[in-house]
């Protein structure tokens, strides 16, 4: 069973290689569009999304009500104030994302 | 048979000799302290991790006369050491090296889970999958079948519903089975790309001889690829300092080896999804795609929000013009006649005040109250049923095509209500020159108290056709800023593009309480609003209007006015109390109609206020009118705020320059354009 961590994959380009060339035409993009256009589900897409954000790629927008309404800039005139899963969450591309996108 | 008993509690140690140890691991959510739980019973110690204040929980169970040590990981959501929890979790399994690992996993958000499993194989050691919660992911329209999952994994993988104690017996069976034999146990792991084969070659050659105990060199070499940190740190302790620098080196070259890494786990997640989940598209998640065809479509999603905004304009024109004539007729009126005769034997000036500062003024502006209830409960349903976003997610794109700013739009998209929260909002970008240009941006979006006044005259004005007028006032703001966007991108940003990704909510039901929330959170302002700013404009206008007491044309108001008709004529607003109105809307944009409520009404509230005003314009004046108004020079609130934002005064008057140079100029070449056809 002892094997190596890892196995060398297969012929697809990177996927999110492709994932930062669409974000790299800029603008705003759902991630059903992205999971679309990368073949795979909206679900995963939003796991990759908060997976970069950790990784300092891409930055989840204040706006985005995502954590809560604390500390929110916004928050004193939202349209739902306290209701954050109404929301959308929204991510922006941060400067180390924007290296990698080119 | 598995049975779990009471035993001695001897687990202060976490593996204890001459038993299985099996790990449970699991992200916080997916019922591991419920198995955990129903394996080992009262069979439970309860510490903390040494030398952690993170609660330790191992317990004993027994299967087939073997004894089990069951340790309960933490909640985590990777191996990655982002939190306490996850140091806890990573370095248990390297050191202790249990006999099996049974990963739990939610089948309702199987990618989420997924991901740590793909961790968890990177560590080598012996693991079984739960696949609990499957009757949760069956009311959300999922079904996984865990036939194909285990085929797709290469692992066993059992499926349960912990909360009612199945398969609870058939996990710690098969976990036990593979802890004691995992001789032909092969997973299928996340791969890594061909390019990147050669490197992990090398990081492996370059530390193999300096890994330390317990750890594995293939990991080891992953997770430097992968700049983690820990690790990062652990070798450069460990390495000598020349291979160290070639580590480093290394890492320096590819420092995209991390987004291959990464991605090669989600494609695999993708990979397991797609083979063992079926994912019916019923209810919400269908409804969302079908509507989302059209509502988030590039070209028919932004005719879409066109639609929705005039029918939103429809809406509110057609509900509340009969309330407000209604209450003109039956409460305003009435209640100026009465004030009148009240007041008969009273001062002069104190029934003027009362009857046409007060009435004409703040009661014509509290009149339009029906206009903001259905307009806030209009967008109150939008936002709540979850268009609002799609709305902001279509407008940035046409906004992005135009060239403007991308992150302005959250601050933007805010000042439709009120346009003092959207320059206040701008706090959230951080980048000096793009913030001070979304504040002096943001007047150019219409507010609330601006679209009520097009409402209330717009019907008088131009009657069937005002909806199309309000919605194109509507677009020539935002046209507007999409033009001054443009300038500001090419000359400051230099056409620098900026990405996001927004996560749109399902299509939902309608909440009442919370539609009502938000109808009473922004109406609330305005009432308040009236109650201040307004009556005190209002007594202004009527004490400006009275004095020196030899009648309104002979006014001091009349003599400001008649000094700016010339500017006004070439609008073809000759009437010297249109331009004053328009003057007035500084204070706010409501007291338009309060100012032509205390000049044209004379004591009688609202009655045919609109079609008064509407009687002394031609119909190109009526739209230069409306079209100054929803341009004009930012209220005194706006102002204020733009001048405590930018800190400067030197900004907040150019930008009253820019926005009065807007207005009238679009103002005066609708109105000399439109004479001429």
């Amino acid at each position: 069973m002892r094997e190596q961590a890892y196995e060398v994959a297969g012929e697809r380009g990177p996927l999110l290689t492709r994932m930062f060339q669409l974000l790299g035409e800029g603008g705003i993009h759902s991630t059903a569009e992205l999971a679309r256009r990368l073949g795979v589900s909206e679900a995963l897409m939003a796991v990759m999304a908060e997976d970069l954000a950790r990784r300092g790629y891409l930055e989840l927008l204040p706006g985005g009500c995502a954590p809560a309404c604390d500390g929110c800039p916004l928050s004193s005139s939202c349209a739902m104030p306290g209701e954050p899963v109404t929301a959308a969450r929204t991510f922006a591309l941060t400067a180390k994302g924007r290296r990698v996108a080119g | 048979m598995s049975h779990c008993d009471i035993a001695a509690n001897e687990a202060d140690d976490v593996r204890l000799p001459g038993q299985l140890t099996i790990a449970l691991a699991g992200q916080p959510n997916v019922g591991k302290s419920t198995v955990f739980n129903m394996l080992t019973g009262l069979n439970q110690h309860v510490g903390n991790w040494p030398g952690k204040t993170v609660e330790q929980k191992t317990g004993i169970c027994r299967h087939n006369g073997i004894s089990v040590n069951l340790v309960d990981l933490p909640g985590i959501y990777s191996l990655t050491a982002n939190s306490e929890e996850e140091r806890i979790a990573r370095d248990y399994l390297i050191r202790e090296q249990p006999d099996a690992v049974i990963a739990l996993v939610s089948a309702a958000s199987l990618e989420r889970n997924l991901y740590l499993v793909a961790e968890l194989l990177s560590l080598q050691l012996p693991l079984v999958l739960g696949l609990n919660m499957s009757d949760v992911a069956e009311q959300h329209g999922i079904r996984v079948e865990p036939h194909v999952l285990s085929a797709a994994l290469g692992v066993k993988v059992i499926p349960l519903v912990a909360s009612r104690n199945q398969g609870v017996k058939e996990l710690i069976a098969e976990a036990v089975q593979l802890a004691r034999d995992p001789s032909d146990w092969y997973p299928n792991r996340p791969a890594i790309r061909p390019e990147h084969g050669p490197i992990l070659a090398t990081m492996r050659d370059l530390v193999t001889d300096y890994t330390p105990d317990h750890y594995d060199t293939d990991w080891i070499a992953l997770k430097l690829l992968e700049g983690d940190n820990e690790i990062t740190n652990l070798m450069r302790e460990a390495l000598p300092e020349e291979t160290w620098e070639r580590v480093h080196a290394l890492l320096l070259e590819h420092e995209d080896a991390y987004l291959d890494i990464a991605g090669g786990r989600y494609e695999w997640i993708g990979r397991m999804v797609r083979a063992a989940v079926t994912q019916p598209r019923v209810g919400a998640i269908s409804l969302t795609g079908r509507l989302d065809k059209v509502a988030t479509h590039p070209l028919g999603g932004l005719v879409f929000l066109l639609g929705i905004f005039g029918l939103v304009f429809w809406l509110t024109y057609t509900l509340a013009t009969p309330v407000i004539d209604w209450l003109g007729v039956n409460i305003l009126a009435p209640l100026g006649e009465w004030l009148a005769s009240a007041l008969a034997n009273a001062p002069a000036w104190l029934s003027g005040l009362a009857v046409n500062g007060l009435i004409g003024g703040v009661g014509t502006v509290l009149s339009f109250l029906p206009i903001l209830v259905i307009f806030f409960a209009a967008l109150g349903i939008l936002e709540d049923v979850g268009y609002l976003a799609r709305g902001a997610y279509v407008m940035d794109r046409f906004m992005h095509l135009m060239g403007l700013h991308g992150r302005s739009f959250l601050p933007l998209f805010l000042g439709f209500g009120c346009n003092v929260p959207a320059i206040l909002g701008s706090r959230i970008i951080e980048e000096r020159r793009a913030r001070l240009l979304t504040i002096l941006l943001a007047p150019l979006v219409p507010c609330a108290a601006r679209l009520a006044v097009i409402t209330f005259l717009a019907p008088a004005f131009f009657g069937e056709a005002a909806v199309l007028v309000m919605w194109g006032l509507v677009g020539l703001n935002l046209l507007a800023l999409a033009v001054f966007g443009v300038l500001v991108n090419r000359v400051v940003f230099r056409g620098a593009h900026t990405a996001f990704i927004m996560e749109l909510p399902l299509y939902h039901v309608p909440n009442a309480r919370t539609i009502g929330l938000y109808m009473w959170n922004n109406t609330k302002g305005f009432i308040e609003k009236a109650g201040t700013l307004i009556l005190l404009a209002s007594i202004a206008v009527w004490a400006l209007s009275t004095l020196p007491g030899r009648g309104v044309d002979e006014s001091w108001l009349a003599a400001l006015g008649r000094g700016l008709a010339p500017v006004g004529r070439l609008m073809g607003m000759g009437d010297w109390r249109i331009i004053v109105a328009l003057l007035t809307s500084f204070v706010a944009k409501e007291n338009t109609i309060a100012t032509l409520g205390i000049l044209y009404s004379n004591g009688q509230g609202t009655v045919d206020l609109a079609r008064q005003v509407a009687v002394i314009l031609e119909p190109a004046a009526r739209l230069a009118f409306l079209i100054v108004q929803m341009m004009f020079i930012p209220c005194l609130a706006t102002v204020a705020v733009i001048r405590q934002e930018t800190v400067s005064w030197r900004w907040t008057f150019a930008n009253i320059l820019m926005m009065l140079g807007l207005s009238m100029g679009v103002g005066i070449a609708v109105y000399q354009i439109g004479r001429l056809l």
